[in-house]
C-alpha cells in the first residue's frame, strides 16, 4: 500500500509539473463556458446594487468630489491643450523625418465578471469571446498601461492571464536608457524585469514601456516604475522590481486590442 | 426524474459555491484572501457520502476550478482528491461525527491546498521569493477556516438530509 502510496505522488507531481511548464489553456474552455455566464449574472447584479449604493446614499461625498473633479477638469482642458500644441508639432517633425504611424490598433471593451478562485495566481474572467473577435494571445489593456493577454476563450467570454501572474512574461525596455528586460509576475502584484544587463543603467522611478518584440503588446505602452534594483555580487544580470501602473485589485473594465499576435513574435512594418 | 433532481441539486450547489469563490468573494474588501470554499465541501463528501456519490463530483469541482483559475491544469483536481482520500483515511478510524474532526477538518483542508499549491511554486520557481502577500493571505485563510469551517460542514449536512428525504419521498 505504501509503494502504492509513493507511486501515486511521484506521477501526481510529475503530472502536475508538465502541465504547469507547459501549460495548455485548451481545458478551460469548457469550464468557462458553463461558469461565466452565471458570474455575468451575479457581476451585473453585484454592479447595480453598487450602483444603487453609489448613486442614491452617497451623494454628499459625490457633491465635494465634483467641486474637485471641475478644478480638476480646468487644469486637465489647460494640459490638453498643450499637449494638443505637442501633438501637432510632433505629427510635423515625425513627416519631416519621413515616419509613418503606424498605432493601427482595434480595441474592444469588456467588463471584469470574475476573479481567479486563488490567490496564488492571478487570471480574470471578461465578458466578451469568440464572437466578439477574440482569439488566444491578444493584449488586453487599460488606459494606466498593460494589464495582462488573452490565454483562454470561449463563444462569449474569455480568461485573461494578468502580468503580475507568475506565468505571465512581457519584453520590456526602460524608457530612459532603452536598457532591455523580461517582466515576469509574482504573487505580490511587483513584477520583476529580469535578464537586464548588470551595466544597463536602471534606476528608480524611471518607466518601463512594453518593446514590442514579444508579439503580443504594441511597442510603447506603459507596464510599470521601477520600484528597486537588485545587483547580486555576480551575474551578468541584475533583477528590477517594476511596480505596475495599472490596480489590479480595483480592474473592473479591460480594453483588448484585437491586432492578431504575430506568431513569429516580431512585428513586421506594413511596409 | 430522481436522478434529474440530483444532478440539479448537484450542479446548483458547486456553481453556486464556485460563483461565491470567484465573483462575490472577489468584489468584497476583506474576503479577498478567502480560503477555498469548496474545501468544506470536497471533506463534507468524504466524510459523510459514499465514494459512488463523491468522487464524480470531486473530479467535476477540480475541473471547473482548474479551467477557471490560472494554474496549470489539474492542480485544484490533484488538491481535491488528496483531500478526499485524507478524509477517507480518516474515517476508517474515527467517526465522521467528531466534533474534533468537524473543528479542524477544514483547517487541515487548506494547510493541504497551501502546501500542494506551495510545492508546485517550489518546483516551478526553484529560487523563487516566498512573498509575505501569501503568507499573510495564509494566516487569514486559517482564521477564517477555523471560524466558519464547521458551519460550512453542518451546512453542507442540512442540505444533503433535505435532498435524502426529497430522494425517500
Amino acid at each position: 500500500m505504501i509503494i502504492g502510496l509513493i507511486i501515486m505522488i511521484v506521477a501526481n507531481i510529475v503530472l502536475l509539473s508538465m502541465t504547469s511548464r507547459y501549460p495548455s489553456y485548451e481545458y478551460g474552455r469548457l469550464s468557462i463556458f458553463i461558469i461565466a455566464p452565471f458570474q455575468d449574472a451575479v457581476s451585473n447584479a453585484i454592479k447595480f446594487l453598487e450602483g444603487i449604493w453609489n448613486h442614491y446614499f452617497n451623494l454628499v461625498s459625490v457633491a465635494e468630489e465634483n467641486k474637485l473633479l471641475q478644478k480638476e477638469l480646468g487644469r486637465a482642458r489647460e494640459r490638453n491643450n498643450f499637449c494638443a500644441e505637442t501633438e501637432l508639432s510632433n505629427i510635423r517633425l515625425r513627416y519631416l523625418l519621413k515616419f509613418k504611424k503606424k498605432l493601427t490598433e482595434q480595441v474592444i471593451a469588456a467588463e471584469v465578471i470574475g476573479k481567479d478562485p486563488s490567490a496564488w495566481f492571478q487570471t480574470i474572467i471578461i465578458d466578451k469571446g469568440e464572437v466578439d473577435g477574440l482569439i488566444k494571445g491578444l493584449a488586453v489593456v487599460v488606459p494606466e498601461g498593460i494589464a495582462g493577454q488573452v490565454t483562454d476563450v470561449s463563444g462569449h467570454y474569455a480568461k485573461v492571464l494578468l502580468i503580475i501572474d507568475g506565468n505571465s512574461a512581457v519584453d520590456a525596455l526602460v524608457q530612459r536608457t532603452r536598457a532591455r528586460g523580461v517582466v515576469e509576475g509574482s504573487q505580490t502584484g511587483v513584477c520583476l524585469l529580469k535578464y537586464v544587463l548588470r551595466n544597463d543603467d536602471v534606476a528608480a522611478q524611471d518607466i518601463v514601456i512594453t518593446s514590442g518584440l514579444d508579439g503580443v503588446f504594441p511597442k510603447g505602452l506603459r507596464v510599470g516604475s521601477v520600484s528597486k534594483v537588485i545587483k547580486q555580487n555576480s551575474g551578468i544580470f541584475q533583477e528590477v522590481a517594476v511596480k505596475p501602473y495599472v490596480d489590479f485589485e480595483k480592474l473592473e473594465e479591460v480594453l483588448i486590442i484585437l491586432n492578431h499576435p504575430d506568431p513569429a513574435g516580431y512585428k513586421i512594418s506594413s511596409e | 426524474m430522481v436522478i434529474k433532481m440530483i444532478i440539479c441539486f448537484y450542479a446548483a450547489i458547486i456553481i453556486c459555491l464556485v460563483i461565491t469563490q470567484t465573483v462575490i468573494l472577489a468584489a468584497l474588501p476583506f474576503f479577498n484572501s478567502c480560503y477555498d470554499i469548496l474545501i468544506p465541501f470536497i471533506i463534507y463528501l468524504g466524510l459523510f457520502r459514499s465514494l459512488k456519490e463523491g468522487l464524480p463530483l470531486v473530479f467535476v469541482c477540480g475541473f471547473l476550478l482548474d479551467g477557471l483559475s490560472g494554474a496549470g491544469f489539474g492542480l485544484y483536481t490533484t488538491t481535491y482528491i488528496w483531500l478526499y482520500i485524507c478524509c477517507r483515511w480518516v474515517i476508517g478510524f474515527f467517526h465522521a461525527e467528531n466534533s474534533f474532526i468537524l473543528f479542524f477538518a477544514v483547517v487541515f483542508g487548506v494547510i493541504l491546498q497551501n502546501l500542494i499549491f506551495l510545492g508546485i511554486f517550489l518546483i516551478l520557481e526553484p529560487g523563487g521569493y516566498m512573498h509575505s502577500y501569501i503568507l499573510s493571505s495564509f494566516h487569514v485563510q486559517l482564521i477564517g477556516a477555523f471560524i466558519t469551517g464547521p458551519f460550512f460542514l453542518l451546512f453542507f449536512k442540512h442540505c444533503f438530509i433535505i435532498m435524502d428525504r426529497a430522494k425517500m419521498a
